[in-house]
């Protein structure tokens, strides 16, 4: 457990060495990559409930978990599927596993600085502004950067190539969003024919 | 013994009957409170990060209902009105080409048809708008003549403006005077028909100065993108001006020029010109000064998105009145740029338009014109208004006791008044009371100024820190020194321990 969360450490600072051990060397875990994902659905989740009302945009509003958990996982899906069928296609090295894993991986920084934040901001006013900006935008490139040297490293990419993909990526993304909608939208409407056809059995007869 | 009850009987039924008369009396004399209205009263809040209606209590409800017949003379096509220093209401009708004068209770005290020019008859043709002056004088917009004209009060011509004389404008150049409004030293405002360019501005004799209030060209990346492109018979077909039509103006009482425009969004509809036309409108409000801004979810062809303003007035204490033709909506905002309320909607009840077309302010009576009805409506302040209204007079006096009470009373009225709550945090700021402060400012959803930091939750949050780090800072310092003395301690305990396993491996 100490030597996972060591390694966990390890990615986030040393991100193309820790990547290629997490795919090469085998090294890390898929509970401790999920455990990003929980991790940055609890620290949203404390973002909304306990940072200043300065800083706080939803310190009005209910903060819906389910809502939230969906905000997290449903486009970490996309992009996971999305990824996936375009490096399988340009010969990625990495499996589905390896990149919701480099993904899980990623999102840490997104949770250890903000949940801290969270609780600081309590100390802090528009005068220190900027050191609360700062360190939610510093937390978000972070995030950025180890999912790009996450990815290359993964599927053994080169920096050309990984913009390449990244662009493809988005675009697969917006195509299974699309996707996903036709089939609900198709989906909902078999229901309502369905039901109407009971409905009109039911009446009948 | 028989009379004497056959009295007391009798002195007891006059009693009854009295006592039914005056209960009836008092039932029948009640000033009664009528709490409904044909339209909605609301105003906007982003409390919750969207835009979102709050339901207010209405600000004015309709009092009168003039037309023709409570007039006594006929109108057909009223198109502008306006309060002369007396107290009178002067009416154009462009149908009937003429000025009615109406006193305080809307009866006719003249009507201007016609003035002798060079002892000739002349009358109007299609005047669209009127100003009276502080001295009493009248400037109508002599639309169909292409003219202004310059009345004494009793309708005697003193001067003639027509189309001025000037190299900026062509030879061509129409003039079309719809709107005016005139400043103290004389100094005419003209909304010219279809004049992109803003509003002219005309010396008392006649000399065209140029045009003011337009909008600023920004050239956005994106044009300048296109430009490169383009070739150059493109490029003249770009507008080298973002054209701004103004559709009405008034002088407030401080002498700027309060200005009403037709806009695509992005731009801003309402706008406070200095006389060299900049905007010097504050906008500190939750929302922009845009009128409306949620879109109703059933749009059709008649329903149209947001508000098309065709007039504005003001109040002695900074709050300005514009009406939207659009859905017949009055929108009140304050001298910040809050939007106090909303009311008003077009329907055919009295209280609500068919055609607004311009709106007075008189004392507290607020009067809203409507060109296809002839009518005029009559709007009287209810309790919520004045309490309103009360609040923010105490609070520009200082009166910071009375004013908070007055608020107070605006949130027993409508407890999601977030204004309300905004102003009362301000007061308990002023007098030190920092979590009544921040209790109020986060009730009335005001974080505080970004600039100066000098008020809003943010001053009462700081001022409430700078107590509680003086309170505490001691004990967190001897807290944090104790904290590392015993994590040093703990260390040493801990090395040592292992030093003594190691010794105990070692002889092993």
């Amino acid at each position: 457990m100490k030597k996972q969360i060591r390694f966990a450490f390890h990615i986030l600072t040393h991100p193309f060495d820790g990547f290629w051990d997490m795919r090469f060397d085998q090294k890390g875990s898929i509970w401790m990559a999920l455990l990003g994902y929980v991790m940055l659905i609890v620290s949203n989740v404390i973002q909304k409930e306990v940072t200043n009302y300065l800083f706080n945009d939803h310190a009005m509003t209910l903060t819906d978990i389910g809502m939230e958990i969906q905000m997290v996982l449903i486009p970490s899906a996309l992009f996971c599927i999305g990824n996936w069928s375009v490096t399988t296609l340009l010969d990625g090295e990495g499996r589905f596993k390896d990149i919701v894993m480099a993904l899980g991986y990623s999102m840490y920084p997104l949770s250890i600085i903000p949940i801290p934040l969270a609780f600081l901001s309590l100390a802090f006013t528009y005068s220190e502004s900027v050191y609360y900006t700062g360190l939610i935008a510093i937390s978000g490139i972070w995030f950025f950067f180890l999912l790009f040297a996450g990815i290359m490293t993964i599927h053994q990419y080169s920096v050309t190539k990984m913009i390449a993909t990244t662009v493809l990526t988005i675009f697969a993304m917006i195509i299974l969003v699309f996707i996903g909608l036709l089939f609900f939208e198709l989906i909902s409407q078999f229901f309502v024919f369905a039901t109407a056809v009971y409905q009109e059995l039911s009446f009948r007869y | 013994m028989n009379k004497e009850r056959k009295n007391r009987l009798a002195e007891f039924a006059v009693k009854r009957i009295l006592l039914l008369f005056i209960t009836l009396g008092v039932l029948i004399g009640e000033k009664r409170v009528f709490a409904y209205t044909p339209y909605d009263s609301y105003t906007y809040s982003n409390a919750t990060g969207t835009i979102e209606a709050i339901p207010t209590p209405a600000p004015y409800i309709p009092a009168d209902y003039i037309n023709s017949d409570r007039i006594g003379t006929e109108l057909s096509r009223p198109c502008d009105f306006a309060f002369g220093p007396d107290g009178n209401l002067y009416v154009v009708d462009s149908n009937l080409n003429k000025i009615v004068v109406l006193n305080r209770d809307f009866k006719v005290v003249k009507e201007i048809k016609s003035f002798k020019r060079d002892s000739k008859d002349e009358g109007f043709n299609n005047p669209q708008g009127l100003f009276v002056d502080s001295t009493g004088q009248i400037y109508v917009c002599d639309t169909g003549n292409g003219r202004v004209l310059m009345l004494n009060n009793e309708g005697e011509l003193i001067s003639v403006y027509t189309k001025p004389d000037s190299p900026l404008l062509g030879a061509d150049y129409e003039y079309k005077p719809v709107k005016i409004a005139v400043d103290s030293s004389g100094t005419l405002y003209v909304i010219n028909t279809n004049e992109y360019s803003g509003l002219m501005k005309i010396t008392p004799q006649g000399r065209f100065v140029g045009f003011i209030g337009s909008n600023k060209a920004i050239v956005s990346p994106v044009v300048k993108f296109w430009k490169k492109i383009m070739s150059e018979t493109q490029k003249k077909q770009l507008l080298s001006f973002v054209p701004v039509e103004y559709h009405n103006i008034s002088m407030d009482s401080e002498g700027f020029i309060y200005a009403v425009s037709a806009t695509k969004s992005g731009e801003n509809p309402i706008r406070r010109l200095n006389l060299s036309g900049t905007d010097i409108l504050i906008r500190n409000g939750y929302v922009g000064v845009k009128g409306d801004l949620v879109t109703p979810k059933t749009i059709t062809k008649d329903t149209k998105s947001g508000s098309v303003f065709v007039d504005i007035c003001s109040s002695g204490n900074g709050n300005y009145f514009a009406l939207d033709s659009n859905y017949g909506r009055i929108f009140v905002y304050n001298q910040e740029g809050f939007l106090l309320y909303v009311f008003g909607g077009r329907g055919v009840q009295i209280g609500t338009f068919t055609t607004p077309s311009a709106i007075e302010l008189q004392d507290d009576r607020l009067l809203v014109l409507d060109e296809v009805n002839a009518a005029i409506t009559v709007f009287k302040k209810t309790q919520f208004a004045n309490l309103i209204s009360q609040a923010e007079q105490h609070y520009y006096q200082g009166n910071f006791e009375q004013s908070k009470r007055s608020w107070n009373e605006v949130l027993k009225l409508c407890s999601t008044y977030e204004f309300g709550y905004l102003q009362l945090g301000k007061i308990y700021l002023q007098e030190k009371d920092y979590f009544n402060a921040m209790r109020c400012f986060k009730l009335g959803n005001y974080r505080g100024d970004k600039v100066t930091f000098m008020t809003g939750y943010n001053k009462a949050y700081t001022e409430i820190r700078k107590i509680w780090f003086s309170k505490y800072l001691a004990v967190m310092v001897l807290g944090g020194l104790a904290l590392a003395v015993i994590v040093s301690a703990y260390r040493r305990f801990v090395s040592k321990r292992r030093k003594k396993q190691g010794e105990g491996h070692g002889k092993l």
